[in-house]
């Protein structure tokens, strides 16, 4: 089949009556149940309920009902997002046994569409990490090579789509948690602007940054997932809706004479092998008519500390909500409620988790808050601001997703300066609230996937989108390398 | 800037979280690292500057009505049922 739709192949599938819904998402339990010991991608697997929704989608065709594009299309959304009655655990033991009393904003829009649910994602604890290493459940593996990491935190997301255990993912981005884990393993992963999809539901880890995107197998499933999930709601206080009416008309605009924005700082740790690949991809760009314009950003050396600096801030707010007392893991032995707290606390969070409140605490408490989170927000605006004049040059900026490609696992665990410097291409997107993409264009000499970035100007996620595309029509098969796993249809 | 195995004991008083003298060592030396990279910017923004609005989006307020909330039979569901409708924690004294 040719990969540029999934979600529209499986759709006329359905439509022209060639495949039932329930067929199709038998397909991918029993794929899930082949794979799933090797990937560990899923922490749940919500057979009943995904056999139950096929069956509705069924009979809505049976009946000669019109259905949504992604009506009866089996997904999977990362283990941070509420799902009413289905665990939803943040990877972390401390949410264990949590099993949500409502639904993500988000999840009641794919319901409403005819979603199949196929499971839960597995993730780095609470969303920190770039590797999904870091989960009570166990790492996650990179279809490509299994010794490898599938990226983070949405990882589990990714190893779905990119094994075909899934046809698309949710994931959340709060600094590049859907872009670098869609470039490790080889799919598309969309970053919204930031109050285009509706956060209420999704655990919260840094709420000035997190963002819920799709990762998916095109361009195209990006965009019809996107144009979805990107309603206002009133549930959420920043929520704004997308600009545009859909994305998905705007995919097929030419972008001849659109202007492409070179930033060297976003070059500076990535290796030879993706710097090749990027420049090949600006000359393919150059070919089909955009225009390559080279931009100064001084700010964007900064964006490293003020994003550790910042979330971890709001992390340790957030994250002070865990107690014990009112749902998620409590210690079984305590004298005192302090104890309790203190304890269930240390059992219940992982070591990563535990360090991010730690800095948290340290750049909020009294002494060091002017010095370091007055002066980061400070450093965010001067960035933002620098962003802005970067968008009076040019339409979009290209830039690679990530310096390195996959990393065998365990790889950067001892050093967490270099873990985190992983994110350097990632993370001014989430400080400017700004939409970006991450696709393949292509591997390394192992055979691992590289990605390239289009980051765009706020709520001109339908440009991203569009010049995404066009690169994506352009290379056709040639930047994509398919897993030999899962569902074929 | 040094980060002592002291500041990170007060650290996690104030987060509420115990430790042990391994965890407390480990996090100590990464937290010095952490901290004097995260440094870099202290002397990059001296001058004076007007904040720009971070997301450029405004709070939104709903309209001061009451409406349905959970019930409270599902909320205690958290914590198998919770004790007469409350919230219950080992009794202490």
């Amino acid at each position: 089949m040719d990969r540029m739709s999934k979600i529209s192949y499986i759709h006329d599938l359905l439509t022209k009556k060639q495949m039932s819904c329930e067929e199709i998402t038998k397909k991918y339990l029993e794929a899930i149940d082949n794979h799933n010991k090797e990937l560990n991608a899923y922490i749940t697997v919500t057979k009943d309920t995904a056999l139950e929704s096929a069956k509705r989608i069924d009979k809505k065709i049976s009946l000669g009902e019109d259905i949504s594009m992604i009506a009866g299309i089996p997904m999977t959304m990362k283990d941070n997002i509420s799902t009413k009655g289905i665990l939803t655990s943040c990877a972390s033991k401390m949410l264990s046994n949590y099993v949500p009393i409502y639904n993500a904003t988000v999840f009641d829009l794919l319901n409403d569409n005819g979603s199949i649910l196929l499971g839960k994602t597995n993730m780095d604890e609470f969303a920190m990490g770039s590797t999904s290493e870091t989960s009570y459940y166990g790492a996650t593996s990179n279809p490509h090579n299994l010794d490898c990491v599938p990226g983070g935190s949405s990882g589990g997301g990714a190893a779905a789509v990119a094994g075909n255990i899934a046809v698309y993912a949710l994931g959340s981005d709060t600094g590049g948690s859907i872009r670098q884990p869609a470039s490790f393993c080889g799919v598309v992963g969309f970053k919204p602007t930031y109050g285009t999809v509706s956060r209420y539901g999704l655990v919260a880890f840094a709420s000035s940054l997190d963002q819920i995107g799709p990762i998916t197998t095109s361009v195209e499933d990006a965009s019809i997932v996107y144009d979805v999930i990107s309603e206002y709601d009133p549930k959420d206080s920043t929520s704004r809706g997308r600009n545009q009416e859909i994305t998905f008309k705007l995919l097929k605009n030419s972008i001849k004479g659109k202007k492409i924005g070179i930033v060297d700082d976003f070059f500076e740790y990535t290796n030879e092998n993706i710097k090749g690949h990027v420049e090949q991809a600006i000359k393919v760009y150059e070919s089909i008519g955009a225009e390559i314009v080279h931009i100064k950003m001084s700010s964007i050396k900064y964006a490293l500390p003020v994003y550790y600096i910042l979330a971890c801030a709001e992390a340790s707010s957030n994250l002070g909500r865990y107690d014990g007392i009112r749902y998620g893991y409590r210690t079984p032995k305590y004298r005192n409620i302090d104890e309790m707290i203190c304890k269930t606390r240390d059992e219940g969070f992982g070591k990563e988790v535990k360090h991010r409140i730690l800095l948290g605490t340290y750049v909020l408490s009294s002494g060091y808050c002017d010095e370091y989170y007055k002066k980061a927000q400070k450093m965010r605006s001067i960035i933002i601001d620098d962003f802005k004049e970067a968008f009076k040059l040019c339409d979009a900026l290209i830039a690679p997703t990530a310096p390195k490609t996959a990393f065998t696992k365990n790889y950067i665990s001892e050093d967490p300066m270099e873990a985190y410097a992983n994110d350097v291409c990632t993370v001014p997107v989430n400080i400017a609230g700004l939409p970006a993409i991450s696709l393949p264009c292509g591997s390394d000499k192992d055979g691992l996937p590289i990605g390239i970035q289009i980051i765009g100007n706020r709520f001109c996620d339908g440009e991203v989108l569009n010049i995404a595309y066009a690169y994506e029509q352009e290379t056709k098969n040639t930047s994509f390398k398919s897993v030999d796993m899962g569902v074929r249809l | 800037m040094v980060v002592t195995v002291e500041d990170v004991k007060k650290l996690a008083k104030l987060s509420k979280i115990s430790m042990n003298e391994e965890e407390l060592n480990q996090l100590t030396e990464d937290m010095q690292k952490i901290i004097s990279f995260a440094h870099e910017i202290n002397d990059a923004c001296d001058g004076e500057f007007e904040f720009t609005d971070i997301n450029n989006i405004i709070n939104v307020f709903r309209d001061d009505i009451v409406e349905e909330s959970f019930d409270r039979k599902e909320i205690l569901s958290g914590v198998n049922g919770g004790e007469d409708g409350f919230f219950a924690v080992k009794k202490l004294i």
